[in-house]
């Protein structure tokens, strides 16, 4: 592919972010249109169709463009599909998986809403690939009114994962969620439950329920006053 | 191993001339064999939960399994795994059918945001690697793009890099070719490729 | 429903979920135990353990691995434990001839039809590396690869093992058709 192609097609995506007369959030670099509250602007990705054969790549765009024009994100599939090829994966392959995302995004964004960012989609999709349906979606969106819902989504996602049922695990994280500064507990109680989820079966479900009584089910846990950025996980207990 | 078994093999050697009638008789006697009744199958498992409710469950709590432990004893699992014949194995053998097909190797990672934006990955493995690499939506999962150090311990590897807000997806790569991912951490299930880890920087404005 | 689905839903402590791999995976596991025991009862005893111990074990089945070869894995571990401990226990005349004709009869209750006893007896004369070697491999179908990650055995001994089974088992065969005719 030339460099002048590559930056077409960079551009075209930039602007493939931005669907006429919708009121995504995934809108305007660039453009100088106000952006509504609590965004994450993702940096582009280039799409490295050096690295496929050009039946592939353009199998990929077409699917990167059809994404586009249907108000998903591009960036989630070009990742994928640069992942498949990092693992070299076979091309057929990498193709139907990149589709296969682009479907569960979509089923994401119905769920979460179309004000939902480029993360949440992509945490929504994740959730949607391991099962969890819309209303588990719905719950945890409806928890928080205006903070974003991706760590909830991701701990969702890893819960069901390591054998809570779905719904204790919705329960669960839409609770403990509707306080927005409650990224902590949350991965808290991912970790908690990955570490006995080893132990044996029904080990998840349990340490579900004690971490949720250790941590009341009110959900205003107090808040650390500390100007520092917080760590990603919390501290091993 | 028999003495010939120490010998260098030839082609002709490794040829079983008998496969054929060999294979035959035993998947004929293979499908022979009496089908189970779903009555029989269901009695097993009954059997199974029950005997598995009685089974204490071993480790303290909030601690990793008493069977991760640590390097030379994984090692030393692996070297019986490897000698099924010797008796004084069978009892250690027992604890081995709970070993995964693929090499026990226990893993544990960490992510830390530090001042200045960079995120610190860091991932031990417990058995020796000549190379570890980071890889992610960060940097095209190009397994050469960033490297990480060993330690002085020698197993543990930290990587710094520049990461924006929001949420990634990682994996580590060991000596080149084995994706391998944090089993506590936050996991991307698998959709074809096999799994990777999720992490979410903190840094999103808040209302 | 996907073996990964089954299995995730077991973590949960979904009692039918687990059932239906057992269902699933029964038969294929106790054909493989009673050839390589010899024993009816043997073969049940060890397959109902084994699934026990992946039920225990569950938690930390990695979906990257196929169920069945995981499952296996743990089968085959448990016929070795089960062969070492039973070598001890009793004597067996693995080498004479005399244990085709003296072998105790099949336990009633299941149809004979055209089961072969005489391959299953033959079997058991084999030494144990060849008879599991063997059976993985023809039986089975596994390829080299696999069958090395699952006994820890090189690929080069394992062939060596599938020939030497092979050639014994032919004759062992021969020799009960001459004297039955």
């Amino acid at each position: 592919m030339s460099l002048s192609s590559a930056l077409l097609l960079v551009a075209q995506l930039a602007t493939a972010t931005v669907p006429a007369g919708t009121d995504t959030i995934l809108a305007a670099n660039g453009r100088g249109q106000p952006t509504p509250l609590a965004i994450t602007r993702r940096e582009q990705v280039v799409f490295d169709a050096s690295r496929f054969d050009s039946l592939t790549a353009n199998a990929l765009r077409s699917l990167f463009e059809d994404a586009a024009a249907m108000g998903l994100p591009v960036r989630p599939l070009i990742n994928r599909a640069l992942e498949g090829s990092a693992r070299r994966i076979p091309s057929d392959r990498i193709v139907r998986v990149v589709r296969e995302h682009a479907i569960a995004l979509q089923e994401a964004k119905r769920a979460l809403g179309d004000r939902s960012t480029e993360d949440e989609l992509e945490a929504g999709a994740i959730a949607v690939r391991a099962g969890l349906d819309d209303d588990a979606l719905e719950a945890v969106r409806a928890s928080r009114a205006k903070s974003p819902v991706v760590v909830p989504l991701v701990v969702l996602t890893d819960l069901v994962r390591r054998g809570v049922p779905a719904g204790n695990a919705r329960d669960a994280v839409a609770t403990l969620a509707r306080n927005p500064r409650s990224d902590d507990v949350l991965l808290g109680l991912q970790v908690t439950v990955a570490k006995n989820a080893q132990r044996g079966p029904g080990m998840a479900l349990d340490a579900l329920n004690r971490y949720i009584r250790s941590v009341g089910a009110s959900p205003a846990p107090a808040a650390p006053a500390t100007s520092d950025r917080k760590p990603v996980r919390p501290p091993e207990s | 191993m028999s003495a010939d078994e120490l010998r260098f093999p030839t082609e002709d050697d490794l040829n079983d001339p008998h496969a054929h009638e060999i294979r035959e008789r035993l998947q004929a006697s293979y499908a022979a064999q009496p089908v189970h009744d779903a009555a029989h199958m269901a009695r097993v498992s009954r059997a199974v939960l029950a005997s598995a409710m009685h089974t204490p469950v071993s480790g303290p709590r909030g601690v990793r399994p008493r069977w991760w432990w640590g390097a030379a004893a994984a090692a030393l699992l692996m070297v019986v795994v490897m000698r099924p014949w010797r008796p004084e194995a069978a009892q250690q053998q027992a604890d081995s059918a709970m070993a995964r097909t693929a090499p026990l190797v226990e893993m544990s990672g960490k992510t830390s945001e530090e001042r200045g934006g960079t995120v610190r990955f860091e991932f031990t493995l417990p058995s020796s690697a000549r190379e570890v690499a980071l890889v992610g939506d960060f940097n095209a999962w190009d397994s050469d793009a960033t490297p990480m150090q060993r330690d002085a311990s020698g197993t543990t590897w930290s990587a710094r890099i520049p990461l924006e807000p929001g949420r990634h997806e990682y994996a580590f790569v060991v000596d080149g070719q084995r994706w391998v991912i944090d089993p506590l951490a936050p996991q991307v299930p698998d959709a074809g490729f096999g799994p990777t880890n999720a992490v979410v920087i903190d840094g999103e404005a808040q209302p | 429903m996907t073996d990964a689905e089954l299995v995730v839903r077991t973590r949960s402590g979904d009692p039918d979920a687990f059932g239906t791999l057992v269902s699933r995976y029964y038969d294929a596991c106790w054909r493989f135990a009673y050839h390589m025991l010899g024993e009816r009862a043997d073969a049940e005893d060890v397959v109902q353990d084994s699934f026990l111990r992946a039920y225990l074990a569950i938690g930390r089945y990695d979906e990257r691995d196929q169920f069945r070869g995981w499952l296996f894995h743990i089968l085959t571990n448990q016929c070795r434990n089960f062969l070492t401990s039973r070598g001890r226990r009793s004597k067996r005349f693995v080498q004479d001839d005399y244990a085709i004709e003296s072998a105790p009869a099949p336990i009633s209750g299941l149809a004979p039809g055209v089961e072969d006893a005489v391959l299953v007896r033959a079997l058991a004369q084999l030494d144990p590396q060849q008879r599991e070697a063997l059976l993985l491999k023809y039986a089975e179908g596994l390829e080299y690869g696999e069958m090395s990650a699952m006994t820890g055995a090189g690929e080069s001994a394992l062939k060596m093992r599938v020939k030497r089974g092979s050639e014994r088992l032919r004759a062992l065969l021969a020799k009960a058709a001459e004297r039955d005719s």
